[in-house]
């Protein structure tokens, strides 16, 4: 239904003609509440794929686990880049792109069942994973730092051609892994994916919103915003469905 | 008791001349010292058994209700040894398993899991740490949620062959 929603109103705000009025943003706000909705999500998501994954030994969830933690900590870091606006929408979109990807890797290995087997080490694979996805989100920002940044959004007018690679890919790969997610539910009937499936859908709703958006206090930007963060929402509703459902 | 046993020792030490001796069990030094000194008259043996030259190793019975955390000596000798190892029973889905764990070794970094060892016609055998659990120290036993949640999760979304869920 949010999903549905948003795109909805995204498409119908999309259709309007922009007002030239600036909209709301305030950069500490959006920085709590990504880290909220999206940062901390994402680690309890990657904490649990690593548990889950030293267990049970399948590929697919630590990758899906790094692709989320990629996505969460990209988002976060990206926020809390104030100094500079593009900046912070280039670490956060570069790492929509990552997590997309990885997510989708995890999300083929669940598709055709493969797996690569690693019997020990386990543990040093979740490791160079993590560590692996948070060593390129500080990579983005020291390369942000040093003002070495392409340039991804305009104030007013909207993406550059790269940014529209770059979210128009995300968008993609995040709406393919979330009907790969949305099939495994309909052969297992297991919540934890149906939610995974909304949560990527959501997400890719708001790469989409956010990629549409001409202002970053404007409508859309927030609609997009909203969807990133209610994906991080249904993250967190599909873990305490499976807590509920072991308790 | 004094100087007593020391005699006995003496002779049977001089005559077989062990590296290690086990005694099983201090306990029973209850039933023939008052409360009050017996941790005085283990100190003794033990301290006797090292001038010896003599590793020793003793079995003391911990009390274990079910339900109750519990002491390892009630006399609290604990410090008077080096390493104290804990054997006790652990009821896992209805079914009595045996749990060893090292609470202390001096001047050692040890594994603190409780682990599950066997007895057989080989020796005793460690094998897995109870990792999937809490609470086995305090006889109530129930499973770690978030094990339980990493093991629904791989349900969910594993696709390892050969998963023993």
């Amino acid at each position: 239904m949010p999903v549905a929603t948003l795109i909805a109103l995204i498409a119908i705000l999309n259709a309007v003609p922009p007002s030239g009025v600036q909209g709301f943003f305030d950069p500490l706000l959006n920085a709590v509440l990504n880290t909220l909705f999206v940062g901390i999500v994402s680690l309890v998501v990657a904490y649990l794929s690593a548990r889950s994954y030293v267990l049970d030994g399948s590929m697919s969830i630590i990758l899906v686990g790094s692709g989320v933690l990629c996505f969460g900590s990209g988002h976060m870091v990206g926020g809390w880049f104030s100094g500079s606006l593009n900046v912070g929408i280039a670490i956060a979109n570069i790492g929509y792109l990552l997590s997309s990807v990885i997510i989708l890797i995890g999300a083929t290995f669940i598709a055709t069942g493969a797996n690569i087997e690693v019997s020990r080490f386990r543990k040093q694979v979740v490791m160079v994973a993590f560590l692996g996805v948070l060593l390129f989100v500080t990579v983005l920002a020291a390369i942000g730092l040093q003002g070495a940044m392409p340039i991804f959004f305009v104030e007013g007018i909207g993406p550059t051609p790269t940014r529209l690679v770059v979210l128009l890919s995300a968008f993609t790969l995040y709406v393919i892994s979330s009907l790969i997610f949305m099939l495994r539910y309909g052969k297992s009937h297991v919540d934890l994916a149906y939610w995974y499936s909304l949560a990527l859908a959501l997400l890719a709703v708001g790469v989409l919103g956010v990629l549409l958006a001409r202002s970053i206090g404007g409508p859309i930007g927030w609609l997009g915003r909203t969807g990133l963060w209610l994906g991080g929402v249904y993250f967190t509703v599909g873990l305490f469905r499976l807590l509920k459902r072991i308790r | 008791m004094e100087g007593e046993w020391e005699n006995i020792l003496d002779d049977s030490i001089s005559e077989i001349r062990p590296h290690r001796i086990a005694i099983d069990s201090l306990s029973h030094f209850e039933m023939f010292v008052p409360e009050r000194e017996l941790r005085r008259e283990v100190y003794r043996l033990l301290m006797y058994f090292k001038t010896k030259g003599l590793s020793s190793i003793g079995t003391w019975d911990a009390p274990q209700t079910a339900g109750q955390t519990f002491s390892v000596t009630e006399a609290g000798m604990s410090f008077l040894v080096d390493c104290i190892v804990l054997l006790r029973f652990v009821e896992i889905q209805s079914s009595l398993k045996k749990g060893l764990a090292i609470l202390k070794m001096r001047g050692s970094d040890h594994d603190k899991r409780l682990r599950e060892f066997e007895i057989t016609s080989r020796g005793i055998k460690v094998t897995e740490a109870f990792t999937d659990y809490e609470g086995l120290m305090t006889g109530s036993p129930r499973r770690s949620l978030t094990d339980d949640a990493a093991r629904a999760m791989a349900e969910a979304l594993g696709t390892r062959r050969g998963r023993s869920a």
